[in-house]
């Protein structure tokens, strides 16, 4: 069987854990791939440390720019997921050094679109809180609702006793979120919301 | 709160549905319907906070995978591409069928032990926590926070992705795979299950750092990068925890190494975790040295075959010291 990209992101995509795993294992795992990222990184200064710090960036980035089909398959995924990992890098330094740059050779098409993808880091923490709020089964019931599994999928999971219940449990969890960011009216300030 | 009556729509937007020209349709609504952006504006929230524990999983998946690959979904070895460069985590080989056999026989004895023991009133819990890493490692997920180990189910069971079962009338559904490494011992069971059975009287990590003497709060207000990390321990950020204390150093802070060192052992990370328990055991002044002790022989006690002797060396000395943990614990092993 050939490994494909569109096999891969057919896996990413899956409601089967299994296959996403190991899908998105053959770009965190290739070896290619990671002497080029660590070359990258080490042509301006950084250490194996930053290498993986940015390489997970990139691949929660590209995780979920699979998932969500930003990701249009106008290039090679590994070429999709080197442009996401120069820019994490430019974001990673950027943080120590505000008007880092990257060399003109290292910057490409890719990027644009990548960089309006980025969650502010306040913008995480304060929705990092937003869900803890919810406790565990709730994040459980999101978690794979987010990575599109079915209702069956769900009930099977969480060992439901119907995709009713799965998905009354479902909506249940996304109505306490809502009502949650709806409500906290500092929360919906931070983040730039007109609710 | 009620769903908006654009929900559906909304939805299919988010989730990447709509063609096209429905794609542009919509964002024109958008910008002339003040009431559909209003609830837009929430329902993308929602989806990144959703978003946000999708991303958690993945990078505490991703700190697993440095030691225990996930499975190729193609268990049949003549299935396994041979492409140069694609890479085959493992690959399935004859020996392991017999692996296969012992674990199946191991799980057994393990599951008439906990019957007996908790038939007795005690011993180890035979829940989710155990479970896990009898399951396929390839789902390699955080072990769940020792204080909120409960039924599956309830509203505070620990957030833990199992492993998907395999797909009905697939003629090449994956067989179970044998337990990998250390993890396949009953002694790794044995350990993990006692850490989970006496980390439900820990506190908090974050509370034990605020207790110890260190300066974890600046003053600014601005939280230390050590309560940061213990917060994150506090919700299974193991990802995190490790990333922001970094790699083990010379002339790390105690609270550092005892805070690394569970994150270790949650990770099922063993052999690391043992080197930051030891550091804190080598002087009885560091803080947390005696639960050190307890937590570092768990941490042999995982890797048995491999520190047989440190182990016993230990127990013993624990149990001389009138350590009831440690003497009921050999009496399991024996």
């Amino acid at each position: 069987m050939d490994i494909t990209d569109e096999l891969l992101i057919s896996y990413i995509r899956s409601g089967d854990s299994r296959k996403r795993s190991w899908a998105l294992y053959q770009f965190y795992g290739d070896p290619a791939i990671r002497a080029w990222t660590l070359g990258f990184v080490s042509r301006y200064g950084g250490q194996k440390v930053d290498e993986e710090d940015v390489f997970q960036n990139a691949m929660v980035i590209f995780d979920r720019d699979i998932r969500s089909g930003k990701f249009q398959g106008a290039s090679k995924l590994k070429t999709f997921l080197s442009g996401i990992f120069k820019l994490s890098w430019v974001g990673y330094k950027r943080k120590r050094n505000p008007t880092f740059e990257l060399k003109r050779e290292d910057i490409d098409s890719h990027m644009d679109s990548v960089e309006q993808e980025y969650l502010k880091k306040e913008r995480k923490e304060l929705l990092e809180g937003a869900i803890a709020k919810l406790g565990p089964a709730c994040q459980q019931v999101l978690y794979y609702y987010k990575l599109s599994y079915s209702m069956k999928e769900i009930m099977n999971k969480l060992d439901m006793p119907s995709e009713g219940s799965a998905k009354k449990k479902t909506h249940s969890c996304r109505e306490k979120l809502r009502k949650y960011l709806s409500d906290n009216s500092g929360l919906s300030q931070a983040l730039n919301l007109d609710i | 709160m009620p769903k908006s009556v654009y929900f559906d729509d909304i939805e299919a937007y988010l989730t990447g549905q709509l063609s096209a020209a429905e794609k542009g349709a919509f964002e024109k609504r958008l910008t002339e319907d003040k009431e559909l952006a209003q609830a837009f504006a929430l329902q993308k929230l929602e989806h990144e906070a959703m978003e946000v524990i999708v991303e958690r999983e993945l990078r505490n998946a991703m700190t697993a995978w440095a030691d225990n690959p996930p499975v190729s979904p193609f268990l049949e070895e003549k299935d396994l591409p041979r492409e140069k460069g694609k890479i085959i985590p493992l690959k399935a080989t004859n020996w392991r069928k017999y692996l296969w056999i012992a674990a199946g026989i191991l799980v057994l004895f393990l599951t008439i032990f906990a019957i007996r023991q908790n038939s007795t009133g005690g011993g180890i819990p035979v829940d989710d926590f155990v479970h896990d890493d009898t399951t396929d490692s390839s789902q390699v997920s955080p072990l769940p926070p020792i204080d909120t180990v409960k039924e599956e189910n309830s509203e505070e069971a620990p957030f833990v992705v199992t492993p998907d079962p395999p797909e009905p009338g697939n003629k090449k559904q994956p067989k179970p795979r044998p337990p990998q490494k250390d993890e396949s011992s009953s002694y790794t069971l044995l350990a993990v299950a006692t850490y989970a059975d006496e980390g439900n009287e820990l506190a908090p990590f974050s509370t034990i750092v605020r207790g110890g003497n260190l300066d974890t709060t600046k003053p600014t207000g601005e939280k230390s990068i050590l309560l940061q990390a213990a917060e994150a321990f506090d919700t299974t950020n193991y990802a995190t925890v490790l990333q922001l204390l970094g790699a083990p150093k010379p002339g790390d802070q105690s609270n550092k190494r005892y805070l690394r060192a569970h994150t270790y052992f949650r990770l099922k990370q063993y052999e690391n975790a043992i080197p930051e328990f030891e550091y804190m055991v080598a002087d009885e002044f560091r803080p947390h040295h005696e639960e050190s002790r307890w937590y570092l022989l768990l941490s042999y006690l995982a890797t048995y075959n491999k520190n047989k002797e440190k182990f016993d060396t230990l127990a013993q000395n624990l149990a001389a010291e009138g350590n009831e943990a440690a003497k009921a614990l050999m009496q399991k092993l024996e």
